[in-house]
C-alpha cells in the first residue's frame, strides 16, 4: 500500500482588506459577498426567457468549483446562456469558466478551455475524473441530448455522443459520477424531469396570465443510467439495473451507504412525486425501496416538491440523515435513518421544520461552515413565480438563503444573518456549492440565481479567529488507485477526542451544481487528532495516525 | 337601527308587552316577524341539507316580511359562504354590520372567509374586531390559525393558550397546541395536549388519527395501531392514513401487509390529488356549474359520496335549470338514503319538465315508501299518462290503489 502526504500550500491567517475584529472569546461566523470584487461580477445567467414563460426556464443554473487545469486551486464553471433549439442567433456560449487566480480573484477562460462555442439548453453540472486521468471532466446536463465534457490538458472535448450519454433527449437536472459496482471507474447517473417540447407546453395561468407550470401538468421521465466501460464510453443500464420504472420529475441525487454494506447507494429528490432510495444489491443492479422504508412520502404520505438533497452523519448515532428542500409550504425532508431498516422524519426534531417552512428551497447542502466537526446546513431559495408578491403577502420571490448551524447531535439554529451583509441579499436562488477557493481553511460558499449573477461568499471564519483561540481543522484530498481517482465512494472516518466523525466524498447533491471533492474536518478547538481511517470505494483501508493540523493533505491509495 | 331589528330582537319580550294599543299594532308586527323567522328557520334547515336554491328562496320570502332584519342578511350570508361564493357573502355580512356593527359572529365569518382565499392579514383583522364583541375560544383559535400561515408560531401559541384560558377544554385549541408542539418537534408535549383532546371527543375520527400518527412518530408503535386501523375503517379514502398504517405495521414486522396498504395508499394519493386541485378549481370560479360537478365526480371515485352529493348540489344551485342534472343528483341522493334531498330534487325535475315518466314513477315509489298514497297515486297515473302501455307503472299503481282503498 501507497502512502504519501502532500502538504500543500495553506493559509491559516488569510489577511485582507475586509478582516474583522472580533471581541469574543470565540471565532465569529461571517461572510463577505466578493463576487465583484473577485472578478465574477459581469457574468449574468440567461434563462432563455422571452414572454412565452415556458416549463425549463425557472430551473437553472447549475454551477460549481472544478479544479479544471489541476494547479490545487478550485475553478468556477457556470452554466451561462441558455439557447432554444430553433433560436436564429446562437451567440453565447451555454457555459462560462473562470479559473482561480490563487489571489482571491477569477480570470474568464471559457474561450481558452474550448467551451466559448456549446449552444444548448444547459441546467446542470457534475464533475468528476471519470476517465480516471487525473483532471476533471464534466456533465452538462440539458434541454436536450446532455453533454460530455473530456478534459484534455486543461481543454474540453464535447464527446457526449462518442461516449454514449447523449443518446436520450430528455429535460436533465441534477446528475451523479458514482462507483456503483466498485469497479474502479465512475458511472453516471443523470436526473431527468418531465416531458416538455415548446409544442406540449401548457397554458398554466397565474393570476389570470400565463405562469410557470408546476411538474403535476406534465410526465415524468425516468432518470438513467450509465454503466462506465472503463474505455470512456458508458453504457445506458437504466433497465437491466433496476431503474426502471421510476416517476421521473428529478431535480437532486446524493450518494450515500445507508446500510452501511461498503456499496454506494443513492437517495433521489423528485418534484411533486415520491422521493427514491436505491439500495445496492452488490451485483451491478439496484432495488427501489423508498416508500417501504419510509423515506418516500410526508408524514401524511404526499409526495412533496422535491428538489436539492444532501446526505450526511449529523449526529452521534453514525447513521445518515438524508435532508431534502422542498416548497415553501412544505418543511424540508429530515430522514433518519435507524438500523432497523427504517427512516424517520425528524425535520420538526431537529428544529428545521418551522424555518423551513417560509421557503422554497432549491440547492441544499451540508458541510462544517463553522468548523466545530459537525455537519452544518446550507439552504439556498427562490420562487418560481415572480408574479408570487402581489398574490400573497407571504410569499417572495426573492429569498435569504439559510443557514443553519449544527449543535453536534442534530439539532439545528437558523444562523443569525441580521448582522451579515451577505445574508441580507434575497435572490431568486437555485444552485448551491462550496469549496475553500482561497485556500484560507474554512469553506466558502457559491450560490446561483435564476436570471442572475454568481454569489460569491468567502467566509471569513479563520481570518476571525481570536488571538487566544485555536480553530483548528485538517483537509483531505483522496487520489485513488484500485479505487477511481478521486476516490468517489470512499468514507473517511476522523478519531478524535473519543468520538468518530465519517465523511463521505461523493459528487452530485444539493441541486445542479458541483461542490470540491476534498472532505474539510473542523475540529474546533481540539488540536490532536486520534487517528484517520480511510475506507476506500475500493475496499481497502488506509490508517493514519500522527499528522499536522491546519493543513490541506493529500493521501494516495 | 330599524323597527324590525328591534321588533325581532325582542320578539319575546314584546309578547309580554301588556299595554292595548301597541299590543294591537305589535300583533300584527308580531306575527309577520313570526311568520319571517319561521320562514328562516325552513331556511336553516334547506342549507343543513345543502338545498341552496331553496334556503335562498325561503331568505327572500322572510325578507319581504321582514325588509332590513339582520337575520335575514346574516344567514344568506352563510348560504353564499357554503357556495363559496365569498363576494356575495360578504355583501351580506357588510349590510348585517352596517346595521349593527357589533353583530356576533359576522366578523368571525368575514374573517373565515378571507382565511379560506389566504387573505391573512384582512382575516386577521375581521377575528379583532370579533373578539371586541365577543370573546370566544373559537375567535382565537382562528386567529392562531392566521399566525400559523403568517409564520408566526409565538403568536400562534398565544392564540390557542388565550382559547384556552376560555374554555380549558376546548378540545379545538387543544389539538392544535398538539399540532404546535408536533410543528416545534416537541413530541411528548404534542402527545399530551391531543390526548387531552381526544378525552374529550374521544369519537372524533380526525383526533383519533392524528393522535395515532403522533404514536407512531414517536416510535410508539402498538400504540399507533388500532387508532390508524379505526381510521383506515371510518375513511377508506383516505390515502394519508393508510401510508401512516402502512408504515406502522411494516415496523411491526408486518411487512406484507403493510406493502398491501402502501400500494393502496399510492393510488388513493393520485386520485386525491385531483379532488384538491378540483377543490380549488371549485373555489376559484364557484359560479361555473362544471367545476362543482367535476368536484362531485372527483369525491364520488373514491367513495366520499356524502361529500359528493354536496358539491353536485352546488352544481345544482349554479345551474338550477339543468334537469339532467337535478334527475342524477336526485338519484345519487336516493342511493345515498338521503331520501329528503332526492324528492326534493325529483318534484324539482317534473317542475322542469312534467313529462318525464321516469322521474314521474320514482316520485309514486318513493311516495309510496314514505306512506303518501294519495301522493304516490297522483304521480304513477301521471307516468302511466306518458307512458299508457307499461305494465310495470300499471302493477304499481293498482298496488297503491289498493292501499288506498
Amino acid at each position: 500500500m501507497r502512502l504519501k502526504y502532500i502538504y500543500t500550500i495553506f493559509f491559516i491567517f488569510f489577511t485582507g482588506c475586509n478582516q474583522k475584529v472580533s471581541l469574543s472569546s470565540e471565532p465569529s461566523l461571517s461572510f463577505t459577498n466578493v463576487t465583484i470584487s473577485s472578478g465574477l461580477g459581469d457574468y449574468v445567467h440567461n434563462n432563455g426567457a422571452f414572454g412565452k414563460k415556458w416549463f425549463p426556464e425557472p430551473m437553472g443554473p447549475g454551477g460549481g468549483f472544478i479544479d479544471y487545469n489541476g494547479d490545487g486551486w478550485d475553478d468556477i464553471l457556470m452554466v451561462n446562456h441558455s439557447s432554444w433549439e430553433d433560436d436564429q442567433e446562437k451567440k453565447l456560449s451555454a457555459l462560462r469558466l473562470f479559473e482561480n487566480n490563487q489571489n482571491g480573484t477569477f480570470t474568464d477562460k471559457t474561450i481558452e478551455a474550448g467551451l466559448n462555442e456549446i449552444y444548448t439548453y444547459p441546467v446542470g453540472i457534475c464533475a468528476a475524473d471519470y476517465d480516471n486521468d487525473g483532471d476533471q471532466d464534466f456533465i452538462l446536463t440539458t434541454l436536450y441530448e446532455n453533454m460530455l465534457f473530456n478534459n484534455h490538458n486543461s481543454k474540453f472535448n464535447e464527446v457526449g455522443e462518442k461516449s454514449n450519454i447523449s443518446n436520450h433527449r430528455a429535460l436533465s437536472t441534477s446528475a451523479i459520477f458514482f462507483d456503483s459496482d466498485k469497479d474502479g471507474w465512475l458511472d453516471l447517473y443523470v436526473g431527468n424531469y418531465t416531458e416538455w417540447t415548446p409544442e406540449t407546453d401548457v397554458w398554466c395561468t397565474f393570476q389570470g396570465k400565463k405562469g410557470y407550470c408546476t411538474p403535476e401538468v406534465y410526465d415524468g421521465v425516468p432518470s438513467r443510467f450509465y454503466r462506465n466501460n472503463r474505455d470512456g464510453t458508458f453504457t445506458d443500464e437504466t433497465s437491466v439495473a433496476g431503474f426502471l420504472p421510476a416517476p421521473g420529475k428529478t431535480l437532486g441525487v446524493s450518494e450515500f451507504d445507508f446500510n452501511q454494506d461498503g456499496f454506494p447507494d443513492l437517495a433521489v429528490a423528485n418534484d411533486l412525486a415520491r422521493d427514491l432510495l436505491y439500495e445496492n444489491n452488490k451485483d451491478g443492479t439496484f432495488s427501489e425501496i423508498g416508500t417501504i422504508t419510509g423515506m418516500a412520502y410526508d408524514e401524511m404520505g404526499k409526495a412533496r416538491a422535491g428538489m436539492g438533497i444532501d446526505v450526511g452523519i449529523v449526529d452521534s448515532s453514525g447513521e445518515p440523515t438524508i435532508f431534502v428542500g422542498n416548497f415553501q409550504n412544505e418543511m424540508f425532508s429530515v430522514y433518519k435513518y435507524n438500523p432497523a431498516g427504517y427512516f424517520t422524519d425528524i425535520a420538526a426534531k431537529s428544529r428545521l421544520g418551522r424555518e423551513s417552512l417560509k421557503v422554497l428551497t432549491f440547492g441544499m447542502f451540508l458541510v462544517d461552515i463553522d468548523l466545530d466537526s459537525d455537519l452544518d446546513l446550507f439552504a439556498i431559495n427562490g420562487h418560481i413565480q415572480i408574479e408570487i408578491e402581489s398574490d400573497n403577502n407571504q410569499f417572495e420571490f426573492r429569498q435569504l438563503p439559510q443557514l443553519f448551524l449544527n449543535d453536534g447531535n442534530a439539532v439545528f439554529t437558523l444562523f443569525d444573518n441580521e448582522k451579515n451583509n451577505a445574508f441580507n441579499e434575497p435572490i431568486v436562488g437555485r444552485g448551491g456549492a462550496f469549496a475553500d477557493y482561497d485556500k484560507d481553511g474554512d469553506i466558502d460558499i457559491l450560490l446561483t440565481e435564476n436570471s442572475g449573477g454568481i454569489h460569491l461568499w468567502r467566509n471569513d471564519l479563520i481570518n476571525d479567529v481570536t488571538p487566544n483561540y485555536d480553530l483548528n481543522y485538517i483537509r483531505i484530498k483522496l487520489i485513488g488507485d484500485n479505487s477511481n481517482r478521486n476516490g468517489i465512494g470512499s468514507l473517511l472516518n476522523l478519531y478524535i477526542d473519543g468520538k468518530k466523525i465519517s465523511r463521505r466524498v461523493k459528487t452530485g447533491s444539493s441541486y445542479l451544481s458541483q461542490s470540491e471533492k476534498i472532505i474539510t474536518f473542523g475540529l474546533g478547538e481540539l488540536n490532536q487528532i486520534d487517528s484517520l481511517e480511510v475506507q476506500w470505494s475500493s475496499g481497502k483501508r488506509t490508517a493514519l495516525y500522527d499528522f499536522d493540523l491546519n493543513k490541506e493533505i493529500e493521501i494516495l491509495e | 337601527m330599524s323597527k324590525w331589528f328591534l321588533i325581532l330582537s325582542f320578539i319575546f319580550l314584546l309578547s309580554c308587552e301588556t299595554k292595548d294599543k301597541s299590543k294591537e299594532i305589535s300583533l300584527s308586527q308580531k306575527e309577520l316577524a313570526s311568520k319571517g323567522v319561521s320562514f328562516l328557520n325552513i331556511s336553516k334547515k334547506f342549507l343543513n341539507a345543502k338545498q341552496f336554491e331553496q334556503a335562498l328562496s325561503m331568505i327572500d320570502s322572510a325578507e319581504n316580511l321582514i325588509p332590513n332584519y339582520l337575520g335575514v342578511y346574516f344567514l344568506r350570508a352563510k348560504v353564499f359562504d357554503e357556495l363559496k361564493m365569498f363576494d356575495l357573502s360578504k355583501e351580506n355580512y357588510e349590510k348585517v354590520l352596517a346595521i349593527d356593527s357589533k353583530y356576533p359572529g359576522a366578523n368571525f365569518n368575514l374573517g373565515n372567509n378571507a382565511l379560506i382565499v389566504s387573505k391573512f392579514e384582512e382575516a386577521l383583522s375581521y377575528f379583532h374586531k370579533e373578539l371586541k364583541i365577543n370573546q370566544t375560544p373559537k375567535t382565537w383559535v382562528s386567529i392562531a390559525i392566521v399566525h400559523t400561515n403568517l409564520y408566526e408560531p409565538d403568536s400562534c401559541e398565544y392564540a390557542l393558550k388565550q382559547a384556552l384560558r376560555i374554555d380549558n377544554e376546548y378540545s379545538k385549541a387543544l389539538i392544535l397546541l398538539g399540532q404546535f408542539y408536533k410543528d416545534s418537534g416537541e413530541i411528548n408535549k404534542a402527545i399530551n395536549f391531543t390526548k387531552k383532546a381526544l378525552d374529550l371527543d374521544p369519537q372524533n375520527i380526525d383526533y383519533q388519527y392524528f393522535y395515532g400518527s403522533l404514536l407512531f412518530q414517536n416510535s410508539n408503535f402498538k400504540l399507533a395501531l388500532p387508532f390508524l386501523q379505526n381510521v383506515v375503517s371510518q375513511k377508506p379514502w383516505d390515502y394519508w392514513a393508510y401510508n401512516n398504517l402502512a408504515q406502522t405495521l411494516i415496523r411491526l414486522g408486518k411487512k406484507d401487509e403493510g406493502e398491501k396498504m402502501l400500494i393502496l395508499s399510492d393510488s388513493l394519493e393520485s386520485k386525491n390529488s385531483v379532488i384538491d386541485l378540483a377543490k380549488n378549481q371549485a373555489q376559484s370560479n364557484p359560479y361555473n356549474v362544471i367545476n362543482w360537478i367535476k368536484l362531485g365526480d372527483d369525491l364520488r371515485s373514491v367513495g366520499r359520496k356524502k361529500e359528493a352529493l354536496d358539491a353536485y348540489k352546488s352544481a345544482l344551485f349554479v345551474d338550477p335549470q339543468n334537469e339532467f342534472l337535478a334527475q342524477n343528483v336526485a338519484l345519487f341522493a336516493l342511493d345515498l338514503k338521503d331520501t329528503t334531498s332526492g324528492v326534493n330534487l325529483l318534484e324539482k325535475v317534473v317542475s322542469l319538465n312534467d313529462k318525464n315518466a321516469d322521474v314521474w314513477f320514482n316520485l309514486g315509489i318513493i311516495y309510496a315508501h314514505q306512506s303518501k298514497y294519495i301522493e304516490s297515486k297522483n304521480a304513477l297515473e301521471k307516468s302511466l299518462e306518458l307512458r299508457p302501455n307499461d305494465e310495470i307503472i300499471l302493477q304499481h299503481l293498482n298496488q297503491v290503489k289498493e292501499w288506498i282503498n
